[in-house]
């Protein structure tokens, strides 16, 4: 590292390297980087140069390359044996390198070439990687952009920013991006020039294999100490042709390492809660969370070799990039030299002075005027101690401008690994269950949904412009969904569940909204939700959220492992799980603390507590619940029925790893069972209490009624086995839940649409018995089946009324 | 699984090893109903109409099932095999011949159901011994009490079976 302050080297002059006179309207911009030279102690001295057009664009780009403050002769384009690979296609471009001895890595290119983009970019007022797709042509490059699209997506590029730190905090936030290329060949990288002429016909002979990384960091800089956290980073590298690139991830030890060379500080690198299917164990994700070494886990140094050690030289020069970048992002201060560690910041900072971070281009996108418009909100409730009253008042939420017809997102804007991750969230997130009607068309909405509040009613969540949410720009799908407030600015009702939904990270909701945006419209207008008064006003809803949502995303607890805050992440988030099985208060909030998954109730089922579950005859275990969620049966429980039903059989289509880890986090919330113990506990009860004793005791009717209509599937023993489960009476939750409820439901309407194929489907028997036959049958499978249990009572009147009760 | 009963594509079902094409029928139908009236196989009865007495048993995958309970929609993509698809009159299958050489039929009804189940129990245990064979077809119901000449029957079609393996 040179003795020089990285800040200084960009004032300094040097030669014009442009031609006079040959750019018109465009300026001209210089920068000039440094890069620490191998095996010498100097710097090597990048400087870039380009005329740029008021849209960004260069057309002209040239860029010089030598170590060492020394002038010295530059060699002509083309000469020199090492020259670092262009990436970008300029109509103009010249390179030059001055290094005899080979000391200018080649990660210093990419750390000029990257730096430089993104200062051009923040000039123009442009998207740096929108710019980046400029220079990049759509076919030759097609393997390049799909990369940069990828990565991009995954990391939300562009959605609109997260909550910002407290204003007094010292504490800044920013993003950076970068990108790089290399020949895959190595002779040929040492040898040729990629092509990368923006004329087509100067093209080699055959598409020349690729590889790429591109990188997008998050990281907090704190503005006093100068200290540096990277807190997550979107990495994927491609291989391939110019003209088809696949993205794989990268292993977290590579992440670890790169972040540590460039910062100084070294970070423990893990799968992001919200990558998808990953969790369990895949080494290689898009997206990492770096969380706090602790000196608690050593990294496997031991173990890499010079191969190892090339690919994270290779990381290092995207990840400095992105990491000025983020800084700039973060602070308004450009670096132009690593390390980025707290004292060059400090320094930097210093000189730039006490305007550091408060024209930071990060700053100047927040808060949102939601955000305002909340705390207003808030302090009136207080101050007036009538909410809903200080929500009349103030001005309720804006309407978000329509997209103008024609300008709809469809599916070509979209990476197919995006729309895959869409369709999986919409999946974890039961969007079909409550936007479709029996037999309707998926998403068209209609779907009556009964809560205490009276009948709301399910709306079109499919692209039509009309009815659905064809209008709705991907600001207004996110406040939705985040906040419960509708493009037009209507309060939803919170039988949405926005509540769990507001948990969910913004790259799933990107991901999310793009698959919804690209499925086929429906025009159909779902009944208008009327609630009786004072529901009917939407307003208050405004005060409902104010008392009961928090709209915070999740923030992963670094203390759990990533398969616990993946499996929390799904069962807060997207899953939605408490909105059935946490109970709710009075006004129809789900209770927090020691109710949280306490069980509660959808649609007349009661849904259990998933939480140490007493209605359990046997603890579940971690695999149990597997089973259960996986399949839609376990052994020891019982089978998914009613609304469960369709949860399962969404759950079946994701990655087997999501599954496993929403498992692990619930099983986490109670004391750990051991397996031999509930294996032992569930032979125990299979069999139930002694069937003669019951007859005596005047369960006779009941027996008999279970022998002939039940036992040929239920019993523990006998007949041949039939297609599908055979769900055990003695272990299954609805028999030994406080209500018969479930039970009632089951046995009256039978299972016509099992959660998956192999479960097999059960007759109802509504219309064989009367409730004094379904009182007495209950009766008896309770007393049986769920010994120890108080009796159910009332079980005739119960049976009408579940009869009654909408299928 | 969890598709609509309001539209009646058409169905597509393989019975006894011959794919068939059902028009018209709703993915909620009784399997039984489109076994007997479409596919013109008599051979499984409707007895109670619940599940509960076994006459009307296929075996779906090698599996028993109730058809007169199981939808059509749980035969897709699956093999059927009804009665007629375990022999002919001219070569009948080792359980068929055995419940004929038993004279296990007083009135025949419940038969289908035993020969159905038998097979698939003789599948599972190929020499079960009394209390085995009562108790796996303990839920098909005779009303005739030819219960005895049953027994005979699955334990002279276990012989057949392993006179056939062993030929």
């Amino acid at each position: 590292m040179s003795e020089d302050d990285p800040q200084a080297l960009r004032l300094k002059a040097d030669r014009v390297l442009l031609p006079e006179g040959a750019d018109d309207a465009a300026a001209r911009r210089r920068a000039q980087y440094a890069w620490p030279a191998d095996g010498i102690d100097a710097d090597a001295q990048l400087a870039v140069e380009a005329s740029v057009a008021a849209d960004g664009t260069m057309a002209k780009w040239h860029y010089r390359a030598r170590v060492g403050d020394a002038a010295s002769e530059t060699r002509a384009f083309g000469a020199q044996a090492s020259l670092p690979p262009l990436l970008y296609r300029h109509a103009h471009a010249s390179v030059a390198v001055d290094d005899p001895s080979r000391a200018i890595p080649a990660q210093a290119h990419a750390f000029a070439r990257e730096s430089f983009i993104d200062e051009v970019a923040h000039d123009a007022r442009r998207d740096p990687v929108a710019l980046r797709l400029d220079h990049l042509d759509a076919t030759r490059d097609a393997g390049a952009r799909e990369i940069i699209r990828m990565v991009s997506e995954r990391a939300a590029w562009g959605a609109v920013p997260h909550a910002a730190h407290e204003p007094a905090s010292p504490w800044l936030r920013g993003r950076g991006f970068a990108f790089d290329g290399e020949a895959r060949d190595e002779t040929r990288h040492v040898d040729t020039l990629p092509d990368y002429s923006p004329k087509e016909g100067q093209a080699h002979a055959g598409p020349q294999p690729m590889s790429w990384s591109a990188w997008v960091v998050d990281l907090d800089v704190n503005r006093a100490t100068g200290d540096i956290a990277v807190r997550r980073v979107v990495a994927g590298q491609g291989a391939g042709t110019p003209d088809a690139a696949a993205l794989q991830g990268l292993p977290a030890w590579q992440i670890e390492e790169a972040i540590a060379r460039a910062t100084g500080v070294r970070r423990i690198a893990r799968a992001s809660h919200d990558e998808t299917g990953f969790a369990a164990g895949v080494d290689t994700p898009v997206s990492h969370d770096l969380i706090d070494a602790h000196g608690e886990r050593e990294s496997n140094v031991s173990t890499r070799d010079a191969t190892d050690d090339r690919r994270i030289e290779q990381a290092a020069a995207p990840v400095a990039a992105a990491i000025a970048n983020a800084l700039y992002d973060a602070t308004g201060v450009r670096f132009r030299a690593p390390p980025f560690d707290p004292e060059q910041i400090r320094r930097a900072f210093a000189e730039a002075g006490p305007a550091v971070a408060l024209d930071a281009p990060a700053a100047a996108r927040r808060p949102s005027r939601w955000r305002r418009w909340l705390a207003g909100g808030g302090i009136g409730g207080v101050a007036g101690g009538l909410i809903g009253l200080a929500c009349s008042i103030l001005p309720g939420p804006s309407a978000i401008a329509p997209l103008p017809a024609g300008a709809g997102p469809d599916a070509s804007m979209w990476s197919a690994a995006m729309l895959e991750r869409g369709r999986q969230i919409a999946v974890a997130g039961d969007c079909a269950v409550c936007h479709t009607t029996p037999g309707g068309h998926v998403n068209a909405g209609g779907l009556a949904l009964e809560t205490p509040f009276g009948t709301v009613w399910s709306t079109n969540i499919t692209p039509d412009r009309e009815t659905g949410i064809g209008t709705w720009s991907y600001e207004a799908f996110g406040r939705a969904m985040r906040h419960g407030i509708a493009r037009d600015g209507r309060h939803l009702y919170p039988a949405f569940p926005y509540t769990a939904f507001a948990r969910m990270s913004e790259s799933d909701m990107m991901a999310l909204y793009a698959y919804l945006m690209s499925q086929p419209p429906v025009k159909q207008a779902a009944p208008e939700t009327k609630l009786p008064f004072p529901m009917n006003q939407r307003r208050l809803v405004a005060g409902w959220n104010w008392l009961f949502h928090d709209a915070r995303e999740f923030q992963p607890d670094p203390q759990q492992s990533a398969l616990w805050n993946r499996g929390k992440y799904l069962v807060d988030g997207a899953g939605h799980c408490g909105a059935c099985h946490t109970p709710r208060n009075a006004l129809g909030a789900e209770k927090g603390g020691f109710a949280y998954l306490g069980g509660g109730s959808a649609e007349g089922w009661d849904a259990p507590a998933l939480v140490a579950g007493r209605a359990a005859p046997v603890p579940w275990t971690e695999d149990a619940l597997f089973s259960y969620l996986r399949t839609g049966f376990s052994a020891e429980h019982g089978v998914a029925a009613g609304p469960m039903a369709p949860v399962v059989a969404g759950l079946a289509s994701l990655p087997e790893a999501d599954v496993r880890a929403i498992s692990h986090y619930i099983a986490s919330l109670s004391p750990p069972v051991d397996t031999a113990v509930a294996a032992h506990a569930a032979a125990q009860r299979a069999a139930g209490a002694n069937a003669d004793a019951l007859t005596a005791a005047g369960f006779q009717n009941g027996r008999r009624m279970f022998e002939a209509a039940c036992a040929v599937c239920h019993a523990e023993s006998g007949g041949v086995g039939h297609l599908g489960v055979r769900p055990l009476m003695g272990l299954n939750t609805s028999v030994s839940q406080a209500s018969p409820e479930n039970l009632l439901r089951v046995m009256m309407h039978g299972i016509d649409q099992p959660a998956t194929e192999a479960l097999g489907y059960m007759p109802g028997f509504k219309d064989s018995f009367d409730d004094q036959q379904l009182a007495e049958l209950a009766g008896y499978i309770r007393a049986r089946y769920a010994p120890g249990r108080p009796a159910w009572h009332d079980l005739a009147a119960t049976a009408a009324r579940v009869r009654e009760a909408v299928h | 699984m969890l598709q609509s009963a309001s539209h009646a594509r058409p169905l597509t079902l393989k019975v006894n090893g011959e794919t068939r094409t059902i028009e018209g029928a709703t993915p909620d139908t009784p399997l039984l109903y489109i076994l007997r009236n479409d596919c013109e196989l008599n051979g499984p009865k409707y007895g109670c109409g619940l599940g509960q007495c076994g006459a009307c048993t296929v075996l779906v995958d090698g599996q028993p099932a109730r058809s007169c309970v199981v939808p059509v929609a749980a035969a897709h993509a699956r093999e059927v095999t009804t009665l007629e698809g375990l022999g002919t009159p001219d070569a009948l299958h080792p359980v068929q011949r055995a419940f004929i050489d038993e004279q296990a039929a007083q009135c025949g009804y419940c038969l289908n159901g035993m020969i159905m189940s038998a097979t698939a129990l003789l599948a599972r245990n190929p020499s079960p011994d009394d209390d085995a064979i009562r108790d796996a077809l303990r839920f098909n119901l005779c009303r005739c009490g030819t219960h005895l000449e049953i027994v005979r029957a699955v334990k002279r079609a276990a012989l057949y079976l392993q006179q056939q393996h062993g030929d």
